[in-house]
Formats: C-alpha cells, sequence, structure tokens
C-alpha cells in the first residue's frame, strides 16, 4: 500500500468517526422516545407546568429542552445541573459581559446568577425575582435604608436602579453605570436655564462631576448635597478656593496642593507640618484632596470614603492582614484608623498619636498598666539591647495569622523567643 | 575546527553578550555587624536614613535627632567624632568631597555639613523652574555630585549639579501610586520605587519621562520604601511592612527575596532605606529595631 492510499483511509476514517460522534447520529443510536429533552420530564415534575403557567419563561423551558441545563441521568452538580452552577449560564449567555468592561457585577464575576434570575419561569421580565430597586436591595441593603429615609430623594432611585446602572456590566465606567457623570445627569437634568446657573454661581459645572457635590441615591441636605458640607460649599462661595467662573480654567484652584486649604485652615496645616514625620499626601500635588472630598461627603470631617476604604486605598497590606487576621483588632476592623495614628504628622514614629505603644494601647488596654508582663522603660528586650519590651514585643497590632495578634502559634514558642533557657 | 569547538565558542561568545546584559545577579550576603550606639554609646533611636562609601557609614538617628558617622574597616563599623545635631534626620547621602547631605524631616530642607561635621548650609535649587516650595522626601548624589530629589510638591525628580544649580527634573508617572525613594545607577538611570502599587518606574539618563519597569510585586513585597542599585545592576528595594529585601534583575524581573520580620540578627522590623557601597558593603537602616545592620556581599 502506498503512502497516498494511507492517507486516503485515514481521512476516510476520520469522517466517519466525526459523523458517528454527531448530535443526531447519537440521539439516533439512543433511541430515545419523542420529548425525551424536556416533554417527558413534566409527566413526573408535575409543578413545573404550573411554573411554566408564569408570564415569562427560560427560552429551553419553554422549547422542552430541559437537558439544555439539566443531566437526566447523573452528575457531581446539585439538582443534576449539566454543568457547575456558577458557569452553566454562560454556556448560552456568554456576551453578558463585554470585552474589556470597566466594572462587572460581584455576583456576575461569581456566577451567582439565580440570586436575581429564576432559572425557570417569573412573573418579571427577564425572569427576575423581583421588580425594579426592591430586587437590588435584597443584598444593597444599607444603600436602600438610605434610600428610603432620605429627606431629599432622587426619583430614578426610588424606581429602578437600571436607570442609572447596567445590571451586569458596564463596558466604559465604573460602578456598572451606563454613563459617566456628568453625561448621565445631563440625560434628564437641564443645565442652560438661569435658576441652574445662578445656584452654580456660573461656574460651568455641567462639565464637571456632579456626584462631587451631589449624592445621587438622595440625602438628608437640601439639593441632595452630600449630608456633611464644605463650609464654603454651603455658602455658596465656590471663589475662596477656585479661580473666577469667566477664567479658561474656572475649576483651577487658587493654589497648588494644600496651599489652596491654608487660606482657612492655617494653623491645622503649619501644626502637620512643624511635627517630625509627616503624612506624605498631605504634601504632594493633591494635598489634601487625597483624603478629603473638598466639597461634601457621606463621611464626617468631610474624608471621601469610610476611613477603612480610604486608608486601605494605599496600605492595602495592613488592611489585608487584618482580614486575615485570627483575632479581630476592632479599631481597625471598624475602620477607626484615627483611634492610634495621627492621619496628618506626628512626632512619634508610624504616626502614633502617642509616644509609646503602651501609653497607646493603654487607652483602651487599661489593665495593662497594672497587670501585665513587665513593660516598659526599664525592661530591655533580651534580643536587642536599643528595643525595651512593650506590646509590640509579643503582638503585632494590625493582626496576624495568630491568636491575639501572637508573632508564633503557640505562646511557648513566643515566650522561648527572650527565655531562650527555658527552649527545648 | 570541530562541530564541538564551534558550539563550545557559541556558547563562550553568547555568555559574554548576554552576561553583562542580565546583570551579574544578587550578590549573597553575609551578615557581619550590627550597629546598635554612637560614639558616645548613646543607642540609636528609629534611624531611618544610612549613606556609605567603602570606609564611612553615616547614619541618620532619627529620634535622637542626630547623625552618626562610623569608619567601617575589617568588617567592623567604629563610631567617629564628632556627632552632627539636626532635627529628625530621614535621609542622609555623602558627595565625592566627603560632604554630608542630611534631610531634616521637621523643616523639609536638605542641609549640608562639611566632612568635619560643620555645616556648610542648605541645599537651595538654583534656576529651577519647578514652581512650588520643595518638598523632598528623598535624595540621592550620584558619582558625579550631582543631586536627584524626589520632589512631592511638584511631583518630579529634581536633578541639580554639584553647586545646587538645576540640571533638569523629570515628572513622576501618572497613574502611579506614592514614590517613597529613588537610585541612580552608574549609567545615570534614575529609579523609583512606588510604595503603594509595589512597582518600580524608570528614566533613563536623558528621558523626559518615566517607564514602568516592573509592576506586580505585591505577591513579594508589601510596602517597600528603599530602593538601591548594586555595581552589577541588581535592584535591591526594602520592604517597610514585610522586613524583607527584594531582590530585582535591571530588566525590573523579580530574582528573590532574602530576610524577613524579626528581632534577631538578619531580621528586620520596619526598615527604611538601605545603601550599597562600590564594594559591595550593604548598610540597613533597621528603624523599628533602633539599628543599622551591615552585610558584606560574597560574590
Amino acid at each position: 500500500m502506498n503512502s497516498g492510499n494511507i492517507h486516503s483511509l485515514l481521512l476516510f476514517a476520520a469522517v466517519c468517526v466525526l459523523v458517528s460522534l454527531s448530535p443526531a447520529h447519537a440521539q439516533k443510536d439512543l433511541k430515545l422516545k419523542e420529548g425525551a429533552g424536556g416533554e417527558i420530564c413534566l409527566s413526573c415534575h408535575e409543578r413545573m407546568q404550573e411554573v411554566m403557567d408564569k408570564p415569562f419563561v427560560h427560552a429551553p423551558l419553554l422549547d422542552g429542552d430541559c437537558v439544555g441545563c439539566h443531566n437526566p441521568h447523573t452528575s457531581n452538580f446539585e439538582m443534576l445541573m449539566a454543568a457547575p452552577a456558577e458557569s452553566i449560564c454562560y454556556t448560552c449567555h456568554d456576551s453578558v459581559v463585554p470585552e474589556d468592561a470597566r466594572s462587572v457585577h460581584k455576583v456576575v464575576v461569581e456566577g451567582q446568577c439565580t440570586l436575581c434570575h429564576d432559572p425557570h419561569s417569573s412573573d418579571n421580565e427577564f425572569n427576575l425575582l423581583k421588580k425594579g430597586a426592591e430586587l437590588c436591595y435584597e443584598c444593597h441593603q444599607a444603600l436602600a435604608g438610605r434610600i428610603k429615609e432620605a429627606k431629599y430623594s432622587h426619583p430614578p432611585v426610588r424606581e429602578n436602579c437600571l436607570d442609572c446602572h447596567a445590571a451586569h456590566a458596564a463596558g466604559k465606567n465604573e460602578k456598572l453605570l451606563d454613563a459617566a457623570s456628568p453625561e448621565l445627569c445631563l440625560q434628564c437634568h437641564e443645565t442652560d436655564k438661569e435658576t441652574f446657573k445662578k445656584l452654580h454661581r456660573d461656574y460651568p459645572v455641567d462639565t464637571a462631576d456632579c456626584t462631587s457635590c451631589h449624592d445621587p441615591h438622595g440625602s438628608n441636605t437640601a439639593a441632595m448635597l452630600y449630608d456633611n458640607v464644605h463650609d464654603p460649599v454651603a455658602k455658596r462661595n465656590c471663589e475662596h478656593c477656585h479661580v473666577s467662573p469667566s477664567d479658561s480654567q474656572p475649576f483651577a484652584l487658587k493654589a497648588p496642593g494644600y496651599e489652596t486649604c491654608m487660606a482657612c485652615h492655617y494653623e491645622m496645616i503649619t501644626d502637620a507640618l512643624n511635627q517630625n514625620n509627616l503624612h506624605w499626601p498631605l504634601v504632594d500635588g493633591k494635598g489634601c484632596i487625597n483624603c478629603h472630598s473638598p466639597h461634601a461627603s457621606t463621611q464626617k470631617k468631610l474624608i471621601s470614603e469610610p476611613m477603612l476604604d480610604m486608608c486601605g486605598k494605599c496600605h492595602s497590606d495592613t488592611v489585608a492582614r487584618q482580614a486575615r487576621s485570627a483575632t479581630e483588632h476592632p479599631p481597625i476592623a471598624e475602620g477607626q484608623c484615627g483611634e492610634c495614628h495621627s492621619p496628618h504628622s506626628s512626632d512619634y514614629p508610624m504616626l502614633q498619636k502617642k509616644e509609646t505603644l503602651i501609653e497607646l494601647c493603654a487607652d483602651c488596654h487599661e489593665w495593662q498598666t497594672h497587670t501585665t508582663h513587665p513593660i516598659g522603660e526599664d525592661f530591655v528586650d533580651p534580643r536587642n539591647p536599643n528595643v525595651t519590651v512593650q506590646c509590640a514585643s509579643c503582638h503585632r497590632t494590625h493582626g496576624t495569622e495568630y491568636k491575639h495578634f501572637l508573632y508564633f502559634s503557640t505562646a511557648n514558642e513566643l515566650c522561648v523567643q527572650c527565655h531562650v533557657r527555658f527552649r527545648r | 575546527m570541530s562541530k564541538s569547538s564551534i558550539l563550545f565558542c557559541i556558547l563562550l561568545f553568547g555568555c559574554m553578550v548576554a552576561g553583562p546584559a542580565l546583570g551579574a545577579g544578587p550578590a549573597k550576603m553575609k551578615f557581619v555587624q550590627a550597629v546598635y550606639e554612637g560614639e558616645q554609646e548613646i543607642g540609636l533611636k528609629y534611624p531611618e536614613g544610612v549613606a556609605c562609601t567603602d570606609e564611612l557609614l553615616i547614619v541618620a538617628d532619627t529620634a535622637n535627632n542626630r547623625l552618626v558617622r562610623y569608619t567601617f574597616s575589617n568588617r567592623t563599623a567604629q563610631p567617629m567624632e564628632p556627632e552632627i545635631p539636626i532635627i529628625s534626620p530621614i535621609a542622609v547621602e555623602v558627595n565625592s568631597k566627603g560632604e554630608i547631605y542630611a534631610l531634616d524631616g521637621r523643616d523639609k530642607r536638605i542641609r549640608i555639613f562639611n566632612p568635619d561635621g560643620t555645616e556648610k548650609g542648605s541645599l537651595s535649587p538654583k534656576g529651577s523652574p519647578v514652581s512650588r516650595k520643595l518638598m523632598p522626601r528623598s535624595f540621592k548624589i550620584d558619582r558625579n555630585d550631582k543631586v536627584y530629589i524626589l520632589d512631592l510638591a511638584d511631583g518630579v525628580v529634581l536633578v541639580l549639579d554639584a553647586e545646587g544649580n538645576y540640571l533638569r527634573h523629570v515628572p513622576f508617572p501618572a497613574q502611579a501610586g506614592f514614590f517613597s525613594d529613588l537610585a541612580v545607577d552608574r549609567q545615570g538611570n534614575i529609579f523609583l520605587v512606588d510604595s503603594t502599587e509595589v512597582a518600580v518606574y524608570l528614566a533613563g539618563p536623558d528621558a523626559d519621562g518615566f517607564d514602568l519597569l516592573s509592576k506586580g510585586l505585591k505577591e513579594y513585597a508589601n510596602f517597600p520604601t528603599g530602593i538601591a542599585i548594586d555595581k552589577g545592576g541588581t535592584i535591591y528595594l526594602l520592604d517597610k511592612h514585610g522586613g524583607s529585601l527584594i531582590m530585582l534583575n535591571r530588566d525590573g524581573s523579580f530574582l528573590g527575596h532574602k530576610f524577613g520580620y524579626g528581632w534577631k540578627d538578619s531580621q528586620f522590623y520596619y526598615p527604611s532605606q538601605l545603601c550599597i557601597s562600590e564594594g559591595g558593603t550593604f548598610y540597613i537602616a533597621d528603624r523599628g529595631n533602633s539599628r543599622v545592620q551591615i552585610f558584606i556581599s560574597e560574590e
């Protein structure tokens, strides 16, 4: 047999294998009954008939294609699913998340589609479990509370979150927004009215980010400003900080970085700059607005977001350490970084509020000032002549993988670091 | 010539070409001494900065408000007199004339001291186009006595000559995190360490901007605040929160890491800066342990 004949034979065999593997051929071979893909299922699963009477039914179910999602014989997954629950929907709905999406809904990433959708049928469009915002409130409870209690509410928010947000993913915007501010806001709000211009002191705010002052989810402050408003904003004294609205760059600050803020907060900033240890972002190009929102904020002291989130933007390793810690240290876990650290500057290391850790920790752990292992200036750490025994000799304040944020897994292992004669 | 001889020649040539390009690799480091006190037997307290030559070590003894100098010979550091008083020094460098530059942490000024310890004055940039009051976070001096200042206020690395005259400035890269330290190699390349994003940026000797050299290092480092380059081109990052030393190839690729968190020799507790001498001696300001640890390289 020459090589040409061998190649022909191999090609023929391959075609035969492919034909035999095709679904039609397989079904014929399996001698399936009519309706075996789904209609037969309903003969036992009678409740499904009732399910199918709902106005919105998942297309495979409507087509009698139960085996589109379920394996009729056996499965490694609950409910005889044909694939893991977190990925099975993507076998058909593979374009839910656009390529290079800027933001994706967490539940979509996790494949928890059934948190929002009923896989069989629903009274709501898109098989949603609930209508409108009520569905979103199931998870976003804190935000729901704020929205419901807001004295000044934003009507679209009460009605339907999807007026502004995409349910699955946003191709170009953060926070699943359909468009960024101000484009999104300008879809409803007209900015060419005289009243609007007057209220905004003739600054061209239709080119600025509306959410730097206004809380899109509603607030308890007039004009839906965030509840903590910077005094110049509340008094509409924009020119305290910004150049004139007629300037070619009307939103430019009068001075760079912290120097703008010094006009009012001179004493505080000067005091901060005169300490030995500075929180360096205070003096960079952005200055105070690295951490503070200059117009208004949901947080006290105009901090731009909850402290744990804000500090965690730069100090993610420290926040993560607490998250992994076997024992929670409440001030850190609750985002009260300012309980121990001075956020602007300090004369003490690590921007501590007090000179020694012993003093600092005693603010909460008072008992350690009278009943504890010997600590303080009179007790030199046996491992290092320049260090005295103090709280951090045994505990890592932001947490460790061991209980009570000890450095070692057992007390014995910890103690023999210094008490070496007891080492086994 | 036989085939094996030709193959050997090709391999040899490849090694000659690729060897220097890839760098000599990280030096093996051997602990030789931990420095705990100065001449007056006053223990160091939270030292943040170190400067070095092959014979000299200068420590910014931050919480004691002083600079302490040491001779270094026979693998031993011996304190020198006099100590130099300065409020909260946080970085220190020495130029080819033995003049000491120290960053005063409270005034945010770079003060200059003569080799005998007397004060010469403050560094005041002349002819600089950058507009704001200088806010140096760190600085370095190269072999030609050029001064490179990490200026947070204007977001630039400002390059001055030995007399303080403006030479050029290189803006920080946009979309970066926070820069804590810089390093300059023999060729005049400037390296920046981004502490929050755990990344390294590079600007060539004539570049007008920085390019990302290495990113995605969060797996290896927590919050690096110090950077130095050895003569072979290996980049060293000092991880303040992790207490370790991260080594990168000159192309930014990860080479390895040494040391760890602790109190014993060769362990660090919130270290802040490092200096590598021409001869390959490593001096590390072990701030939280109130000491400086010295290592020699064994190639």
